[in-house]
């Protein structure tokens, strides 16, 4: 009787499949910020080309396309992570995540660097080249800061013993967030640094 | 009722290394292409790019093994942004 007023429903909802949709949303929202951002880039250097090719011409290239292949390395080391959840091996994700800790924060320790010496150049957030650039830039570290941060609290759940080879759903969204912060990356790195 | 195979599951695992070496070769011919001039320049910059952003979202995102909602969803943003970037090119004096 009572199967008749509820009939079991079969239709197959995984709640993983609606996390990661969630968080694809997300990842939604985040390209319509960073695409005003550099939006707002290309129009400033619409509006100022002498400025921007006068900056650029100093912009070191060479440090940026190793904190490119940084980040590079660092979307394959979560991959890696992962895989080695999904496997059972708790030591694999706990190894490649601490090696993505390490390159993430040479990325930034790279940014950094970068920002000081456009400083050094009298390069900063008060000219048309400095406003969007810093601010974009800034943001995506942030960015990168938080995915740290991120790591940081996956690796004491490690210890928790929070993840294991069937819970594994929390590194994979930490994942797509990371991947996204390496895509954005490749498209600054053209965009404000190679054209 | 037994659980469905995830998207995981039902395909062969990519070949990661294989995906980061592309991404490192690619990487390598953009620095190499800015030392160009012309108007080739820009053109290759952007297919490159384009490429090596397509090489993560696939697959280190999982994108082409996953639901085509994801793909949607994402796609969704990639469209809206057209119009406003637009909108703030023509209304910003």
């Amino acid at each position: 009787m009572s199967e008749e007023i509820y009939p079991i429903h079969e239709a197959y909802v995984p709640q993983r499949d609606n996390n990661k949709m969630g968080f694809w949303v997300f990842l939604s929202g985040e390209v319509i910020l960073f695409g005003t951002l550099i939006g707002s880039f290309m129009l400033f250097r619409h509006r100022n080309p002498e400025q921007f090719a006068e900056v650029t011409a100093t912009l070191n290239i060479p440090l940026i396309a190793l904190n490119t292949f940084i980040l590079i390395l660092s979307s394959f080391l979560v991959v890696r992570a992962l895989e080695s959840l999904r496997n059972g091996s708790l030591k694999g994700l706990r190894l490649n995540l601490i090696g993505v800790l390490v390159l993430g924060a040479l990325f930034l320790g790279g940014q950094a660097y970068e920002w000081i010496e456009l400083r050094n150049h009298g390069i900063w957030l008060d000219s048309a080249f400095g406003t969007p650039f810093f601010t974009t830039t800034g943001i995506h570290g942030t960015h990168v800061f938080i995915g740290l941060l991120w790591v940081i609290f996956i690796l004491i759940g490690i210890g928790k013993g929070a993840y294991s080879k069937q819970r594994f759903h929390g590194v994979e969204v930490f994942g797509l967030y990371w991947h996204f912060v390496d895509v954005v990356w490749i498209v600054l790195f053209t965009l404000f640094y190679l054209i | 009722m037994s659980e469905r195979p995830s998207p995981e599951e039902r395909h062969a695992a990519p070949r990661y290394g294989i995906v980061l070496i592309a991404l490192v070769v690619l990487t390598a011919i953009e620095v190499g292409v800015s030392y160009l001039t012309g108007g080739l320049k820009i053109g290759l910059l952007i297919a490159l790019a384009v490429a090596k952003a397509a090489l993560v979202v696939m697959y280190f995102m999982h994108l082409k093994f996953d639901t085509r909602l994801y793909t949607l969803m994402f796609l969704a943003g990639l469209v809206l942004i057209v119009p406003l970037v637009i909108f703030l090119f023509v209304a910003t004096p």
